[in-house]
Order: C-alpha cells, then sequence, then structure tokens
C-alpha cells in the first residue's frame, strides 16, 4: 500500500500525463452524457493510458541507479512492479468509467465494460512486464504498433497475404494471436470478428494474471548493477 | 548482526571477476574497504546488498544463509552516487521506507538541508543528496550497513557529519565503509580490508597490518599507503 501511494504521487507530479488524463477524462465524460447511446470514443485510450503507467519506466529507474533506495530496506521490486500495475489498470479503469458511465447506469454495456476491464488490466500486465525491459515511451509504442498491425491484418493483410478473411482458416491462428496478444482494440469493437466464439472476448481476464505472474518473476529475477562498476 | 562472506563470487559481464572474497563484518565495528579504482568495492556492495546475485559462495546473517530478497530486506547501502526517483520528495522518500517521519527528526533534516522536505533530492547539491541517503540509508536502524564512498565530493563540514553519523550508528550495526580516503577511514574504522583485482590482498586492524607489511609509517594514514603500495607491488 506504502508503495503505491508513493507511485500515485510521483504520477500525480508528471504535468504532461496529468494533463492528458484530464482532456481525455473530460471529453469522455462530456460524450458520455452528450451522446448516451454508445461508448465515448476515448474510451480506446484506456489500454494505452494503462500501458504506459504500467511500465513507468523501471528498465532506465533499475539503470541509472534510482531503484537502489526503494528495493533496499523498502519494498521489493516485484512489489513495485504490482503497484505500477495497479495504478495502470486504475488509470484505463477510470478513464473506461467515465466514458460508459451514463450507460453502465442505465444497465447498458455492461458486459461490453466489464470485458473492457479485462483488456485494459492486460495492457497494466504487459506495461509492468515489458516496462522492465524498455522504456514506458517504447511500451506505449509497441502497443500502439501491435495494435495498428492487427487492425492492418483484419483490413487487409490477411487478404494480401494469404488470401484469406481473418476468420478463416488457417489464417484464423494470426488473426488470433495479433487480437489476443497484440491488439488493444477490443474484440467487441470489431465486427469482422463476430464469427469467432464469444467467450474469446473475455480471453483478456486470463491473460492478465499470467502476463502478470510473468512480470512478477522477472521482477524477482532482476538484478541491479550500478552504471558504475568499481 | 554478523555479517559472514565465504567464497563470495560474482562474475561480469565484462569478464571482470570478483572473488573469492570470504571477510567477516562483526556489530559494533567499522570495516574499511580499501582498493585502487576498479577493484571491485562497489561490485562486492551491491552483492552484499543484495542488488546483484552472487554467482558462487555464501553470505551469512547471523549464521543464517541469506540470498538476495533477504539481504535487500536486512543491509541499508549508500551508493556512491545518490539516486532517487524523479518526481519524489526528500519527504516522500522517508514515507515509503519509514511510513512517515517524525516531526522532530524531519525538522533536523530539513534545518541541516536548509530546505523544506518537500524539495526534489535533484535539487540539491550532492553534499545534500549524500546527506539525505544517509539519512535514509540509516532510517529504521538498520542492522548492517554498507557506505560507498561517503566523503567524496563533500564539503568539511559535511564529511564530518559523515564521520558523526557513522560512529553513532557504530553500537548498533556492522558496518561496511569502501572509500580511498586515508585520512577519515582510520578515524572511523577498526578493521581494514584490502581490495585488488576482485579478491581479498590484505585484511586486519591497523596494527597486524602495519605488522604484517612491516610498515614504519608514523601515523594510520602512512600505514595504509604502506600496504596499498605494497599491494600494487606485488600484484601490479
Amino acid at each position: 500500500m506504502r508503495v503505491l501511494v508513493f507511485e500515485a504521487r510521483r504520477l500525480g507530479r508528471e504535468a504532461g500525463f496529468v494533463g492528458l488524463a484530464a482532456v481525455l477524462h473530460l471529453a469522455s465524460l462530456i460524450q458520455s452524457i452528450l451522446d448516451g447511446g454508445e461508448p465515448a470514443g476515448t474510451v480506446l485510450f484506456a489500454p494505452f493510458l494503462a500501458v504506459w503507467v504500467a511500465a513507468g519506466d523501471t528498465a532506465a529507474n533499475a539503470r541509472g541507479g534510482r531503484l537502489d533506495f526503494v528495493v533496499t530496506r523498502g519494498p521489493t521490486l516485484p512489489g513495485l512492479q504490482l503497484a505500477r500495475f495497479l495504478l495502470g489498470w486504475s488509470c484505463g479503469t477510470t478513464l473506461l468509467a467515465a466514458s460508459t458511465l451514463t450507460l453502465v447506469v442505465r444497465g447498458q454495456y455492461l458486459e461490453y465494460s466489464l470485458e473492457y476491464l479485462g483488456l485494459v488490466g492486460y495492457w497494466a500486465a504487459v506495461g509492468a512486464l515489458l516496462g522492465q525491459r524498455v522504456s514506458a515511451a517504447a511500451t506505449l509504442l509497441l502497443a500502439v504498433t501491435s495494435s495498428a498491425l492487427a487492425l492492418w491484418w483484419h483490413g487487409a493483410g490477411a487478404m494480401l497475404l494469404l488470401g484469406q478473411l481473418p476468420g478463416d482458416w488457417p489464417a484464423v491462428l494470426v488473426t488470433a494471436v495479433l487480437q489476443f496478444i497484440g491488439c488493444a482494440i477490443p474484440f467487441g469493437r470489431l465486427s469482422w470478428l463476430a464469427s469467432l466464439p464469444a467467450f474469446l472476448a473475455w480471453l483478456p481476464w486470463l491473460l492478465a494474471p499470467v502476463v502478470l505472474a510473468l512480470a512478477v518473476k522477472a521482477a524477482r529475477r532482476r538484478q541491479l548493477p550500478a552504471q558504475e562498476e568499481g | 548482526m554478523e555479517v559472514l562472506v565465504e567464497s563470495l563470487e560474482y562474475r561480469l559481464r565484462g569478464g571482470f571477476v570478483l572473488g573469492p572474497v570470504t571477510m567477516h563484518l562483526r556489530p559494533g565495528e567499522v570495516t574499511a574497504l580499501l582498493g585502487p579504482n576498479g577493484a571491485g568495492k562497489t561490485t562486492l556492495m551491491r552483492v552484499l546488498a543484495g542488488l546483484l546475485f552472487p554467482t558462487a559462495g555464501d553470505i551469512r546473517l547471523d549464521g543464517h544463509a541469506a540470498g538476495p530478497h533477504r539481504l535487500r530486506k536486512t543491509v541499508a547501502y549508500t551508493p556512491t552516487e545518490p539516486r532517487f526517483l524523479p518526481r519524489a520528495t526528500v519527504e516522500d522518500l522517508f514515507r515509503l521506507r519509514l511510513g512517515g517521519l517524525e516531526k522532530p527528526t524531519g525538522s533536523a533534516l530539513a534545518e541541516k538541508l536548509g530546505r523544506p522536505l518537500t524539495t526534489y533530492p535533484a535539487r540539491l547539491s550532492r553534499g545534500q543528496r549524500m546527506l539525505v541517503a544517509l539519512e535514509l540509508t540509516l532510517a529504521g536502524d538498520p542492522p548492517v550497513l554498507l557506505v560507498d564512498e561517503p566523503w567524496s565530493g563533500l564539503d568539511p563540514l559535511a564529511q564530518d557529519e559523515v564521520l558523526e553519523r557513522l560512529e553513532t550508528q557504530r553500537e548498533r550495526a556492522a558496518i561496511l565503509v569502501s572509500s580511498h580516503d586515508l585520512f577519515h577511514l582510520p578515524r572511523v574504522a577498526q578493521r581494514f580490508i584490502f581490495l585488488h583485482r576482485g579478491r581479498v590482498h590484505a585484511e586486519g586492524t591497523l596494527g597486524e597490518l602495519a605488522a604484517a607489511v612491516g610498515a614504519s609509517g608514523e601515523n594510520a594514514a602512512s600505514v595504509l599507503r604502506d600496504v596499498w603500495k605494497r599491494m600494487l607491488e606485488e600484484t601490479p
């Protein structure tokens, strides 16, 4: 809990993030209130917000010796990663809530919101894992790129490369990997996946704890060399 | 708390090998770690702090084998160049470690720094950062304390402050101080370990070292300098 508060305070002082998050949340709320028919489009940013926050520049912190005072006689590195994951998930969740608030209150889009919550959690876990190797910006770029690749595959790639629809065998294998591992846009938003079994939309809820466990394991194994060894 | 290091080894990717190192840190005693640049002092300290994982050997705390995770929980460590997470104030760092900072301690620290505790460490001078680092390291009375180059780049008053803090803490902890400072080390340390090319070259009290090398120095600094010279001559 202590490390979560510590990380939340630090995040709250990141002016660029606070500004962007405020704009996204406000836009989501306004759109959600004015156009209550479907979730605000800004909800698409929720997984990206989560992945960036959860990545938290752990790799650069570790390389720069900035974690020495955190992990010696303080919280553990896995604890820090868990805190960053929770923060990332929370940030994505509040944006999701702002985007779907009026709908959920009316009992609509509840399933959609829960599916999306799993997706946001999955991307927060990805951030906590990848953030130990690359910067938060690189993690975000990776999420954007892999999502764009998944969309391209759905839209044109499968037909161009395999001459098949993304839902046809064996193109569906690539579709599944790209959609469930690399795409931050939820299953429900992609109509061409309607042919796949509906339960697959809940897959991020299964993948998130697996990826989070990998992140915790990587953190436990992480050594913290100094920049200058003497 | 007693720290026993047996045949400790650590292999760096560049080919540098630390060890095998065997040493003993006793509670109530300050041990000085000396050696030329690149001898492996910082690496040894980081292994003892649990930040690096040894490739061989044992570290025992009060007789019990301790892995890196137990070491991180138990051993307090101040690196040569203290660095802190960005956007964390001095107060945040103490809150993270202790859950809070008692008012008298906080006020005393703020007075020493000449800045409020809501300051970011990055905005402090190197000496002030070292002071914050040392106070953080000492927070919660650690049973084992490792301090790397505490006097480097500090003004004389700050150097005295570090000496005083180490002296105060000595009663409660086993302390290892790494430094090139032959003036300050003998004032605080009871035992000396000379490290060269990743191995312990000489070890003992000032008297034992002087006798071992037949040092004719009239003061502690010159005895240590003689041992240092002998070490470099024997293992160039």
